[in-house]
């Protein structure tokens, strides 16, 4: 079976400053790996690069059987349309409503409107927000608008979903309800997940898989399990403080 | 980095920013709400503005005309024929061209730019938009309606106001002011030209600024500074070169 993602060698540079070196590894149809590590590790990079919004300066990202670092902007849009983001800051638009946000890739997709509404408000039910479709991004709470980001990168059903911290300032409560929400639709879609998180017992419960990456490098791939039983006490200290911390 | 790095830098950026904006037109569908907004956003909203400071430039410059006449030739009754081709060729077209650039470039930076840090841009492009077709495109077709209509608004306006302080300061009669016989071909020429360069240029400058925004608040005052700064700068020199050319061409 051909791996859906495959990262080789994967290296970035700000400037003269590696904050990527040597990342790589393979991802396969419907698994649901956890991309954990301290701040500023370079987990969010990785996601840009995967979906091409960042070019790796060195290195070789396929994604279904595609590569991306060097693949022209127009064969990433064909691309993208496989694939859901769930960005950080939401990264909602503020000149749309929540309705016309979520249905913003369907449109572009060329669905006609009324298609796209329906959709679109089948997946905000989803999320529990087909209340809030008429509302403005800035009339949302923090938890809302994660919601909102999600509905938006499930609505064009993808085959890929990456999530970058997309519990980021919430609360456990809304946190386990977003977490909740990404398990149901991998399961029901047969997506492939990649998440970055600090919540570690969350991740643990969805993600069969990590990879934790330490100075840009990747410090351990494997199971949760086998990182908290791991001689390195890197990454054992890594998961045994980030789980102590949930509780 | 050196001053010459970044302005190559900004120069390349510039490059690609326009050659993105032109394949555009001729490639997306025009995105008919974002093009509305513009037009209300770039047009509407800066009528007022453009038109006041226009009056007023206009007013000064009729008055300090006048005054230098009068103290030099004694004599107030050339002011208007020798104020209509600067009027056409120059204050109209430049001085609008410096107001867009001041009020619609920051605009349009500090709202490319703050939708660049806040992630708006990856979110567009994941969504299968191009930032470019989507967001600058529509500006860039609005200046281009709008920046000509500002300058025969602003043209009209200063016309006027030189005209009335022109009657009440030194008793120039309107028949004798509005004496458009030193205005000829060349001189609309060159207002049409200016207009039609400044309207392609100041989009196009202050998107790439927003669009090139870094970091988070900080990234975006520097992008808003600098598409204010180089889209006078490139009205400036735009104004000299074509004024040159047709001063060749003539």
């Amino acid at each position: 079976m051909e791996p859906l993602i495959r990262v080789e060698d994967l290296c970035h540079r700000f400037d003269s400053k590696l904050v990527l070196s040597q990342i790589g590894f393979e991802l396969f149809q419907g698994e649901c790996l956890a991309l954990v590590g301290k701040g500023g590790a370079g987990k969010s990079l990785i996601l840009k690069m995967i979906c091409g919004l960042l070019r790796p300066s060195s290195g070789r990202v396929y994604v279904f059987d595609q590569e991306i670092a060097h693949a022209s902007e127009a064969s990433l849009f064909a691309l993208r349309k496989q694939i859901g983001f769930v960005f950080q800051n939401n990264a909602l638009f503020d000149a749309l409503t929540v309705i016309e946000n979520v249905k913003f890739p369907l449109i572009r997709a060329g669905l006609n409107d009324g298609e796209a509404t329906r959709q679109a408000l089948g997946c905000l039910a989803q999320v529990g927000l087909e209340q809030a479709a008429s509302k403005w991004p800035n009339a949302l709470s923090g938890g809302m608008k994660k919601r909102v980001c999600l509905a938006r990168a499930l609505v064009s059903k993808p085959k890929l979903l990456l999530c970058d911290d997309p519990t980021a300032g919430l609360d456990p409560v809304t946190t386990q309800r977003i977490f909740r929400l990404i398990g149901e639709t991998q399961r029901q879609l047969s997506a492939t997940v990649i998440l970055v998180s600090h919540e570690i017992s969350a991740l643990r419960q969805l993600c069969e898989r990590m990879l934790l990456i330490d100075g840009g490098q990747v410090l351990f791939d494997g199971s949760f399990e086998q990182g908290r039983l791991c001689s390195d006490d890197r990454v054992s200290g890594f998961l045994n403080r980030g789980m102590s911390a949930c509780f | 980095m050196s001053l010459i790095a970044v302005i190559q830098q900004d120069l390349r950026s510039i490059a690609s920013t326009l050659s993105g904006t032109l394949t555009s037109l001729f490639k997306d569908p025009i995105e008919n709400k974002e093009l509305w907004s513009s037009l209300y956003q770039l047009g509407y909203r800066s009528v007022f503005f453009v038109l006041l400071t226009l009056g007023f430039l206009g007013a000064i410059m009729n008055l300090q005309t006048g005054y230098q006449a009068q103290r030099i030739l004694g004599d107030c009754a050339m002011v208007g024929e020798q104020m209509m081709p600067l009027l056409v060729r120059q204050l109209a077209p430049t001085l609008t061209g410096l107001m867009v650039a001041t009020r619609v470039g920051s605009g349009i930076a500090a709202e490319l730019g703050s939708m660049v840090v806040t992630e708006q841009v990856d979110a567009l492009r994941m969504c299968g938009a191009s930032p470019i077709g989507y967001l600058l495109k529509p500006r860039f077709l609005a200046c281009m309606v709008m920046v000509p209509a500002l300058t025969v608004f602003g043209g009209v306006i200063a016309f006027v106001a030189g005209l009335v302080v022109s009657g009440w300061v030194f008793g120039i009669q309107p028949a004798s002011y509005a004496c458009f016989d030193q205005v000829n071909r060349w001189d609309v020429w060159e207002c049409c030209i200016k207009a039609f360069v400044f309207s392609m240029v100041i989009p196009i400058v202050s998107g790439s600024a927003g669009l090139n925004a870094y970091g988070g608040s900080e990234g975006v005052g520097e992008a808003t500074t600098k598409a204010v700064v180089e889209s006078c700068l490139a009205v400036i020199m735009l104004d000299l070169l074509v004024g040159g050319v047709i001063f060749l061409l003539r």
